[in-house]
């Protein structure tokens, strides 16, 4: 606490107490603004979504985009744009995302925390230092360029190539293993997540060496120290590195577009945020090849599919990270709990 | 249970899919304890291709599939797509239409599934080139989709198609072979604009020859306090430019893209030797945007923005391709008029893009959409394919949808909805009225005069396939663009001489694949056709400007 | 673990003294108990990382040497990639435009949300609930790009006409090259911080520290500075280094906003490898591209860990 408990009556405490409120309720004044654009656009009628400067709140309500949500969230295929938009109920999509979802962060989180444990409180010297760039290095190449590899690994691992070679001397091709249309596509190439360990190993970082050393004299195996005083110690980065994940993985379009494809591997965000995408990015510079964007811009304006529809889609997608958030807050709060009863 | 959207025309025995399913269980059960789910596909799909050839779909521009009996139940117009659909699976028994979810309109997605194989068998072909026709052709060139030509004769499409579609295929061939079928005719980017208020102001409404004075005039005349004249897109410039025969790639009368066969790019560029006339076109350009305050123009600004600027009533006129006058329905033009208290012809009208002002024609140029082919279906698929295409695109599919269209809604800017058509059909049996009743005659003949534009020579027909990687040349373009949206910038020939500098020095490092000799040769027959061309289409330009340049620059280099 | 327990006399020794649960397990000897240990913890993530992160860039980084075609053989071309990428003046721009937008975006928006983390503690536990809700819920990067390319819009824009009804001349925002980068950032100010991390990781100083200043009378700043700020440090470190790497490699913002324009002054590496040089199919440049700014982060990277240290500790 940097204010202190006692003596807060103090005028000029007060003052400072008060200004602070007022800086951290200026922000989130300023945060609610989009939430409000999002929500009010999503209550506006298609032409005036369309009105420059935008109004910022709705001048006539118009419910056409959310009665087109619970179409989508109750599988009524009557309305045509759910029939354009997806091919499969939605909870089928639904269900996908959350198994793909919870699956890597079930994975993920410990395999991360693990090695950055390590490198944070077990290596030293030059093997920490290579360790720390071999898991970090790969943040720093664009994901396009390893896309055509990585997919291809899910096809013909361990092979990154469109077919596997054949072995020498037969015409029989090596054996692969395909994990490419099923949920572990997503889950396996996921399996570390190299900003977690950054979040891990930062977090780690700060619990003081002097723990860990009484905890070895006291004769605790490694395995045994990280579950009984690191873990509970680390809640609240656990519950922040779960949503961020769960955040990254729920969102996550072009891996999931390329390594699933049946109805029972689709996940939401490549059914809903694929067509949000391709509107946002239509246009380019040249006579012809405007027109020809133009058109894909077309088929989609055709379909109903307007900037409130959009944001239906968009608030649809944010929804389960919205309650995530929620989930996660309790557990990042528990260490303030504790702390409250120290 | 995931049956529904499948059009599987053997009513007995599993399809395909369930049977992978089952044989993916199986094996992912016999796996070590179940790890991974293991999937034998690469041994299945060759004995399974022969009892059924499945077409793999992800809508337009390929076939929609079969709706189904919810769907029709929802909706009973569907029950005439599926009677139609019906209709041609049971003249080719064994195929199937599959769904699948993929985004076939991002570059690097489709990319990436045709090199693991897995995209659907149809998709939009300039996708593959990001809407760019070069890039496209070099997707051709590197075998990325399925050659055509074989069904492009042996199904007849070669005669189906109209005369003016057929001019264009050009675009779509390499060495002979086909690579993309025809799905839209594309009047191309023009304008929209608003008749009625061009009649409020007084103003002459725009000709298919009007030029970029024209337009500046008219712009500023529509301009009130709370309208701007015109909306343009950021890169509109570029048009500006193009119409009076600067840009960065060789088309017809440009005059900065200079042959130069020593060098190993075989081409140099060339924006100072006439830096004069481009100087004070783009200070024209600055002049409308910064003293007439005639345009509304932003960095941000994309189809999107202009298109919504001209429905808001905030611009009188803006660069779009007419198919955004096509859209029904709320935040529609036809709405717009009808608030007005105003038909669609009264309020809405189009035009090509203004000539330059020394004549040579404007940016419109009609283009021809197309579909292209998973190259890795079999050629019975891709025969199955490329019939199931014609039969919606050219042949009773078609005719029967539109006719279908017209009984469900008897609206007939639904049927008439693009225009003009692949088949140069302008009338259909039992459809009371043409494109003219439907958009009004303003549209039509505006749109007819653009389609008839004799199509202008493209390198693509003179010279051989370039194989080796191309020099971006964005240096063009960001050049345009500061001198676009910069309110102040230094002397404007100087920032030209820069720009050129480094266009020339990227392209310096790069080789043609394409040899000296052959070069030179295709250069001249090119510069014929062009002279030709130019000559019949933009006598002025031809006279004035083009002729003398070619005989001082072009004509030393090529003999 | 409790199974690899090799005893040693010498460590049983050390340990009797201190026992306390009485459990019987013994350490193994430092040394080997610790790699043993290590390699546990780090052999799951390790093959993850070797066969899911760096196989396929080594194959991609292979594909530099190659005339990189998405399909079909390849044949090498040796160097030419790397030749072709170092000649072009568009990426000397690019590298330029950056550099400015990393150290632009880190100098502008990487402090706030370690106060707003500090600060939010310090609200009353039921209204931190709330506040930190809105403080850190993501909004949709779709609703963003639309609300600021609404907002930034010169003529029109929201923004332009707070600033000229406060009086001030016009401002081109977007449209100019030499604020078009302050803008692009400007959103990230407040927005899209990491503050949650800051929550968390707040959370592992000692309630102790500051009483302990208390009683010393320290002031408000004091306690930051002399508390919080240190004890964050390795937290603060390595999400500069997140900063550093993320924002050298930023280019979905400015492309959803400006497409690169105007000029290219808002054009960054990554972008033009996407924008520029993929359309065209020209892979093997690409990854050239690529080769390159991962030898410069890299670099970056090993030269910010010499000179900075995350323990607090040392």
């Amino acid at each position: 606490m940097l204010f202190p408990k006692v003596g807060r009556k103090q005028f000029k405490l007060r003052v400072a107490w008060w200004t602070v409120v007022a800086i951290m309720l200026l922000g989130i004044l300023l945060h609610l603004f989009p939430f409000v654009f999002m929500i009010s656009t999503s209550l506006k009628s298609g032409s005036e979504t369309m009105r420059f400067p935008p109004t910022l709140l709705p001048q006539e309500i118009d419910t056409s985009a959310w009665e087109l949500f619970f179409n989508v969230v109750t599988v009524n295929s009557a309305d045509q744009r759910i029939r354009d938009l997806l091919r499969e109920p939605f909870w089928l999509y639904f269900r996908n995302s959350l198994i793909q979802v919870f699956g890597i962060i079930a994975i993920s989180l410990p395999v991360t925390a693990f090695a950055a444990y390590a490198n944070s409180k077990l290596q030293k010297g030059w093997r920490q230092r290579v360790a720390f760039l071999f898991f970090i290095g790969t943040l720093m190449v664009p994901g396009v360029v390893t896309l055509i590899p990585a997919f291809l690994l899910t096809r013909n691992f361990p092979f990154a190539l469109p077919s596997p070679p054949l072995i020498p001397g037969t015409t029989t091709p090596f054996p692969i293993l395909r994990i490419w249309d099923t949920h572990w596509a997503v889950i396996i190439p996921a399996a570390f997540n190299a900003f977690n360990y950054l979040l891990f190993k930062g977090y780690f970082d700060t619990i003081p060496n002097s723990i860990i050393q009484a905890a070895r004299v006291d004769g605790g195996s490694e395995f045994n120290i990280f579950r009984r005083i690191i873990l509970p110690m680390s809640v609240p980065v656990f519950a922040v590195a779960a949503w961020l994940q769960f955040e990254a993985s729920w969102n996550a379009l072009l891996w999931p577009m390329l390594t699933t494809q049946s109805a029972d591997t689709v996940p939401t965000s490549v059914a809903i945020n694929g067509l949000i995408q391709r509107m946002l990015v239509a246009g380019t510079m040249s006579g012809p090849e405007s027109a020809s964007s133009s058109q894909s811009l077309q088929q989609l304006l055709n379909a109903g599919l307007t900037w409130n529809g959009m944001m239906v889609l968009g608030i649809l997608q944010t929804i389960p990270v919205f309650f995530m958030f929620i989930v996660c807050r309790e557990y990042l709060m528990r260490g303030i709990r504790i702390r409250g009863l120290k | 249970m995931f049956k529904k959207d499948k059009a599987s025309s053997s009513p007995t025995g599993i399809s395909r899919r369930d049977f992978l399913k089952y044989a993916g269980t199986a094996a992912a059960a016999a796996s070590a304890g179940g790890v991974l789910g293991y999937a034998p596909l690469f041994g299945l799909r060759s004995a399974l291709a022969q009892e059924q050839i499945v077409l793999r779909t992800a809508r337009w521009p390929f076939v929609e599939p079969m709706p189904t009996a919810d769907e029709i139940a929802a909706d009973p117009t569907r029950q005439v797509y599926a009677d139609i659909l019906q209709r041609w699976l049971d003249q080719n028994p064994g195929v199937s239409i599959e769904l699948v979810d993929f985004n076939i309109w991002d570059q690097q997605t489709l990319l990436t599934g045709l090199a693991g194989g897995i995209t659907p068998t149809g998709f939009h072909t300039t996708v593959l080139g990001n809407y760019n026709i070069a890039n496209t052709r070099a997707a051709f060139a590197q075998g990325l989709v399925a050659d055509v030509s074989e069904y492009y004769q042996s199904l007849g499409i070669d005669t189906l198609i109209a005369p003016y579609v057929r001019e264009q295929m050009g675009k779509w061939e390499l060495d002979g072979r086909i690579y993309a079928l025809p799905t839209v005719f594309n009047p191309g980017v023009g304008f929209i604009y608003r008749r009625d208020l061009f009649t409020q102001a007084g103003v002459p409404e725009p000709t298919p020859d009007w030029t970029w004075a024209d337009l500046r005039e008219a712009a500023a005349a529509l301009t009130t306090a709370d309208r701007k004249g015109v909306a343009f897109q950021r890169w509109a410039l570029n048009w500006r430019m193009e119409a009076e025969g600067a840009m960065q790639n060789p088309t017809v009368g440009t005059m900065t893209v200079i042959p130069d066969p020593g060098s190993g790019w075989n081409w140099r560029y060339d924006f100072t030797s006439q830096s004069d006339r481009w100087v004070s076109v783009i200070q024209d350009f600055r002049d409308m945007v910064f003293s007439d305050q005639s345009v509304f123009i932003d960095a941000s600004n994309d189809d999107n923005a202009v298109f919504s600027a001209i429905l808001d009533g905030r611009v009188a006129m803006a660069g779009l391709h007419p198919g955004f006058l096509r859209r029904v329905g709320e935040g529609s033009p036809e709405r717009v008029a009808s608030d007005l208290g105003q038909t669609f012809e009264e309020t809405w009208g189009w035009v090509q893009q203004p000539r330059g002002n020394t004549g040579r024609m404007g940016v419109t140029v009609p283009f021809l959409d197309a579909i292209s082919f998973s190259p890795d279906a079999s050629p019975a698929e891709l025969e199955a394919a490329v019939s199931l295409y014609q039969y919606f695109y050219l042949g009773e599919g078609y005719t029967a949808q539109q006719q279908a269209l017209w009984e469900s809604t008897n609206e007939l800017k639904r049927v008439w909805g693009e225009f003009p058509t692949l088949t140069g059909l302008t009338s259909f049996d039992s459809i009371p009225g043409g494109p003219v009743e439907a958009w009004g005659a303003a549209v039509i003949d505006n749109l007819t005069a653009s389609a008839s534009t004799p199509y202008p020579p493209e390198n693509w027909q003179f010279y051989p396939a370039e194989t080796n990687p191309a020099p971006t040349l964005l240096a063009w373009g960001d050049f345009l663009s500061r001198q676009t949206f910069e309110p102040t910038v230094g002397d404007i020939a100087t920032e030209l001489a820069a720009a050129q500098d480094s266009i020339n020095a990227e392209a310096a490092a790069f080789t043609s694949s394409i040899p000296d000799d052959v070069f030179t040769n295709a250069t001249r027959s090119y510069f014929a056709a062009e002279d030709a061309y130019l000559q019949a289409n933009a006598p002025d330009y031809y006279a004035n400007v083009w002729k003398p340049w070619f005989d001082s620059t072009i004509a030393p280099v090529i003999g | 673990m409790s199974t690899e327990t090799v005893r040693s006399p010498a460590a049983v020794g050390v340990v009797t003294e201190h026992e306390t649960g009485g459990s019987g397990e013994t350490a193994l000897q430092p040394a080997r108990r610790n790699r043993l240990a290590t390699f546990l913890f780090v052999v799951p993530a390790f093959l993850a990382q070797l066969i899911w992160g760096w196989y396929p860039l080594v194959m991609a980084f292979l594909l530099a040497f190659t005339d990189g075609r998405v399909r079909g053989a390849v044949s090498f071309t040796g160097i030419d990639s790397y030749r072709r990428i170092l000649a072009d003046p568009n990426v000397g721009r690019a590298f330029g435009v950056t550099i400015q937008y990393a150290a632009l975006s880190i100098v502008l928006t990487f402090i706030i949300p370690i106060f707003v983390a500090i600060l939010l503690m310090e609200m009353p536990r039921r209204h931190m609930r709330w506040m930190m809700l809105l403080w850190f819920l993501p909004l949709s990067p779709i609703a963003g790009a639309v609300l600021w390319r609404y907002m930034y819009n010169a003529q029109y824009g929201l923004l332009q006409s707070i600033v000229t009804g406060l009086g001030l001349p016009s401002q081109p925002f977007l449209n100019s090259e030499a604020q078009v980068l302050f803008w692009l950032i400007f959103p990230g100010i407040l927005f899209f911080g990491p503050g949650l991390i800051y929550m968390a990781a707040l959370q592992s100083i000692p309630q102790s520290y500051y009483e302990a200043a208390e009683v010393e009378g320290a002031s408000f700043w004091r306690k930051i500075w002399t508390i919080t700020l240190p004890r964050l440090r390795p937290i603060t470190v390595l999400m500069l280094m997140f900063a550093i790497i993320g924002s050298l490699q930023q280019f979905e913002w400015p492309l959803l906003m400006t497409g690169g324009g105007p000029n290219g002054a808002s054009r960054t590496v990554v972008m033009y490898l996407y924008t520029g040089l993929l359309p065209q199919l020209r892979y093997s440049d690409a990854t050239a591209l690529a080769v390159i700014l991962f030898g410069v982060i890299m670099t970056i990277t090993i030269l910010f860990r010499t000179f900075v240290k995350e323990d607090p500790d040392v």
